[in-house]
């Protein structure tokens, strides 16, 4: 039942924040105007293998790397593993600095929720790992399939979130 | 870093299962002679399996092993 509720929440809020991260940054590119990011990169297509093989590597082998050599994973996850999703983020869209800020900052968001999500003693990155590879390929499939239906969609998760959260702590107590 | 570190069994399970998934479709773009695309699951499919790999023998290292 813990897996079960971290799992959901952390799905949901994995899910709404990085809505709305692509939805702040898409605002600030397009001057403030409502039309969100829409790229027409073909790896969007590949959501199921480019998200899960994205999470693996910046938010689980990176910051995994460096805690061997004693960093705190927030702190190795947030300063070089972010960093590192962003500049590759640049060089996929056409070197955009909002694709590659919200890419950052979508970094620094995911290494939360595995952070939040995740059991401590020992800290197994479970399932925080696998919310932030279910929030990140959703939001993939969203921003290739369902572009137009980006804020609906995360404020509906985001309040679902709230729910579960009130649900599970009910149930912990 | 004082604290323990486990494996993500259930992250690196849906990553297999994520990577079975890219080889069926890359069937499919060979099929239809997109090498491109081929190529980007390739890719993807590499990290995916490397990163588990090396972040269980990282682990293992890690906990003394």
């Amino acid at each position: 039942m813990e897996y079960a509720g971290k799992l959901i929440r952390g799905y949901l809020l994995s899910y709404s924040g990085l809505l709305a991260v692509s939805l702040i940054f898409s605002y600030l590119a397009n001057n403030y105007s409502s039309t969100p990011f829409i790229t027409e990169s073909p790896t969007l297509f590949h959501g199921l293998i480019v998200a899960p093989s994205e999470e693996m590597f910046f938010r689980y082998f990176v910051p995994l790397l460096l805690m061997y050599f004693g960093f705190p994973y927030l702190l190795g996850s947030c300063m070089v593993a972010a960093p590192l999703f962003a500049a590759a983020h640049y060089w996929a869209y056409n070197n955009n600095i909002y694709a590659m800020l919200s890419a950052f900052t979508a970094g620094c968001w995911n290494s939360m929720i595995v952070y939040k999500y995740s059991g401590r003693e020992p800290f197994n990155f479970s399932p925080g790992l696998l919310c932030a590879m279910l929030g990140h390929a959703s939001y993939n499939l969203t921003v290739t399939y369902m572009a137009d239906r980006m804020l609906e969609i995360s404020v509906i998760t985001a309040l679902l979130w709230a729910l579960f959260e009130i649900y599970f702590r009910r149930v912990e107590e | 870093m004082g604290e323990e570190i486990g494996v993500p069994w259930d992250a690196i399970i849906v990553g297999c299962l994520s990577v079975l998934y890219a080889l069926y479709c890359m069937l499919g773009n060979l099929y239809a002679d997109e090498i491109g695309d081929v190529l980007v699951y390739v890719i993807y499919a590499i990290t995916l399996i490397s990163s588990s790999l090396f972040g269980w023998i990282l682990t293992r290292r890690l906990d003394g092993d």
